[in-house]
């Protein structure tokens, strides 16, 4: 039987298990367009407002799921906009396929109207990519893209269709004859027994060990062995901004959150710690500080799947090529009971002070405009730590990363690596349609909102149930932080003059708030909880705060300040 | 810290874009290739790249980890002068 590259191209999707994509027809996309109405029924297809939604959203539903997300987009500029979301994609190890359409074969090369080398743009940016010009290639190289981007440490990959191979007819191989493409790690070995022994060694022999735990740990579903590990060696859990919600915030061996505005105990206390065991992170520049004064005194066990990281920036006394899951499972039985009393009263006192001089006063205010914090803290509460938060890029990001309590895995989605404004409304319409039982609660600042504002229209057409905090302090807040504190205070183009948001999202008929005054805040966010449509608060929040703890950039982790 | 004079052999897939794939990794971490030469082998759909780039020595380790992230890449070895 024959059929079409376009048909093929539905048939390998469904094979992969593909029932969502997020996407946005033009012309040379428009055979795959045409394929995919037959296919509605198996594929649902959420048409976004501008390309960069398409992939951010893929983003959003693999990070709530842990499935591939799919993007579609035409050639030319459709492409070009899915970069940001690629390369976002690409640094916060998450795995999306995007799917792009391309002029025809002959007029490659040739500055075809909507042509443009996406495959030359994005080999940076994606871990592998391809162009088909025929259509018999659709089937292998499609499973080789779903393979590539789940495989080992995930990431985006993406695949170029030229518009005469997806009206191409081409000879449809049998089912048992579909390719399957398999990924061989040609880096990955078995575990070596003496490696992990000498892992387990040191931990038994530690007097301040120490966990540091990433976004591995989330990919690789470790949470349990995570907390086992924990549990039964007595070891403090600190975690990256991407490994947030990994490990219950409410957990007694929870200490909170490393780096440049994590807590004040992890930052200070790494330090002191003879031997960290490092889970699926990477010592991000934001995690470390000034690497020269990092971890000196540690002895470093780094839990990792990429071979490139190993050593990198940290070198490890053992380093395990592993998944997070895989190392924890087989380094969990030779890991012998133990307490370390001592060593988690350092950081409950370290709590205390943060507490004393900076989480009550941003937490619970009694006057003054609202705070960021406040209004995060609340909906931590009101939700009991079991919503996903999907926070943008800015003080807002570091707010909910550190006042809300996340009780349950893959609960934090945040643009960590790229740091990607406009990120979040996106994010949370995928996290939506991948989770659609779960509260999904967008973070966001007044800077960030208006990156993507278009998604509201997502949100409308769909009726999914996104609901959408904007923290507005007609700031770009992060920059005038940064402003203030190490460009004295000379505020260059960080003040905005917004729209109300209110009306704005009456104008895409979602219902809305405005709060201004903190007597008002509790009843606010209740109304919103209670709705099971997408809504909008526009809270307006103090104007000139400030977020502490504080690693000023380039300085040691010793360094943080607490005002 | 001083540079010294390092020769890569990278087998790979013969396919559009390693070239670009490869030049990209020596380009981000800002190595110029000083010298390239690329041949298919004599196992078919095979190349061969030879390259000679200047580096500080420190940074050659984490050079071929990320050549060696390269979905067509199938080895890498690195000689220095």
């Amino acid at each position: 039987m024959k059929i079409t590259g376009a048909q093929a191209l539905m048939e390998a999707l469904v094979r992969e298990e593909v029932n969502l994509m997020f996407g946005y027809p033009g012309g040379a996309i428009m055979p795959t367009y045409d394929a995919l109405y037959d296919y509605q029924d198996k594929i649902k297809h959420v048409l976004v407002r501008h390309e960069q939604g398409a992939a951010i959203s893929a983003i959003g539903y693999s990070r709530a799921t842990g499935n591939v997300g799919v993007a579609l987009a035409t050639s030319g500029p459709g492409a070009t906009n899915l970069i940001t979301g690629i390369a976002d994609a690409l640094l916060d190890s998450v795995p999306i396929v995007c799917i792009t359409g391309q002029v025809a074969a002959p007029l490659l090369g040739t500055d075809a109207f909507q042509e443009s080398d996406i495959v030359g743009m994005t080999v940076p940016v994606t871990k592998w990519n391809y162009q088909i010009t025929d259509a018999s290639e659709i089937p292998e190289v499609v499973s080789k893209a779903f393979a590539v981007a789940r495989h080992g440490k995930p990431g985006p990959v993406l695949i170029d269709i030229t518009k005469d191979a997806q009206v191409q007819e081409f000879e449809y191989p049998a089912l048992n004859d579909w390719p399957v493409f398999e990924m061989h790690n040609r880096y990955r070995g078995e575990l070596s027994k003496a490696n992990l022994q000498r892992a387990a060694d040191l931990i038994n022999e530690a007097t301040q060990p120490l966990i540091f735990v990433g976004h591995g740990v989330l990919l690789s579903k470790a949470e349990e062995e995570l907390i086992a590990l924990s549990e039964k060696a007595n070891i403090p859990v600190c975690s990256t901004l991407l490994g947030l919600s990994a490990f219950p915030s409410g957990h007694d061996n929870f200490k909170g959150m490393l780096g440049m505005h994590g807590n004040y105990g992890p930052n200070i206390l790494s330090n002191k710690a003879d031997v960290v065991i490092a889970v699926g992170m990477r010592f991000d520049d934001r995690v470390t500080g000034k690497l020269s004064t990092f971890l000196n005194d540690a002895k470093v066990i780094h839990i990792e799947i990429d071979q490139a990281e190993l050593g990198k920036n940290i070198d490890p006394a053992v380093g395990l090529l592993a998944d997070a899951k895989e190392g924890l499972q087989a380094l969990l039985p030779l890991v012998e009971e133990n307490k370390h009393p001592e060593w988690h009263q350092r950081f409950t006192d370290c709590y205390a002070e943060e507490m004393d001089k900076v989480i009550k006063q941003e937490i619970l205010p009694t006057e003054g405009q609202i705070k960021m914090a406040e209004v995060i803290h609340m909906l931590s509460e009101k939700t009991q730590g079991q919503a996903i938060i999907v926070s943008d890029v800015g003080q807002h990001q570091m707010m909910a990363a550190r006042y809300y309590g996340f009780e349950r895995p893959d609960s934090h989605i945040s643009s960590g690596g790229l740091g990607t404004m406009g990120f979040s409304l996106p994010a949370a319409i995928g996290a939506k349609f991948g989770q659609p039982e779960r509260e999904v609660i967008v973070i966001v600042g007044d800077g960030g909102i208006q990156m993507n504002i278009q998604e509201l229209a997502v949100a409308m057409q769909e009726n999914i149930a996104v609901k959408v905090v904007i923290l507005n302090n007609s700031f770009l807040g992060m920059v005038r932080q940064w402003q203030e504190l190490f460009f004295e205070k000379r505020y260059s183009f960080t003040e905005m003059d917004n729209p109300d948001f209110v009306k704005v999202a009456e104008a895409y008929r979602i219902k809305g708030e405005k709060v201004e005054e903190r007597e008002k805040l509790s009843a606010a966010l209740d109304a919103m909880l209670a709705t099971d449509k997408p809504y909008l608060l526009d809270i307006h929040v103090e104007k000139q705060d400030n977020v502490f703890p504080m690693v000023p950039a380039g300085a040691g982790v010793d360094d943080v300040r607490l005002s | 810290m001083e540079q010294k004079v390092y020769y890569l052999k990278l087998k790979s897939e013969n396919a559009l874009r390693v070239l670009q794939r490869i030049s990209t990794v020596f380009s981000r971490n800002r190595f110029n290739i000083e010298e390239l030469h690329v041949k298919e082998t004599e196992e078919k759909g095979v190349s061969l790249f030879s390259v000679t780039i200047h580096a500080e020595p420190a940074r050659i380790d984490n050079l071929k980890k990320q050549l060696r992230r390269i979905i067509e890449v199938l080895e890498v070895t690195i000689t220095a002068k």
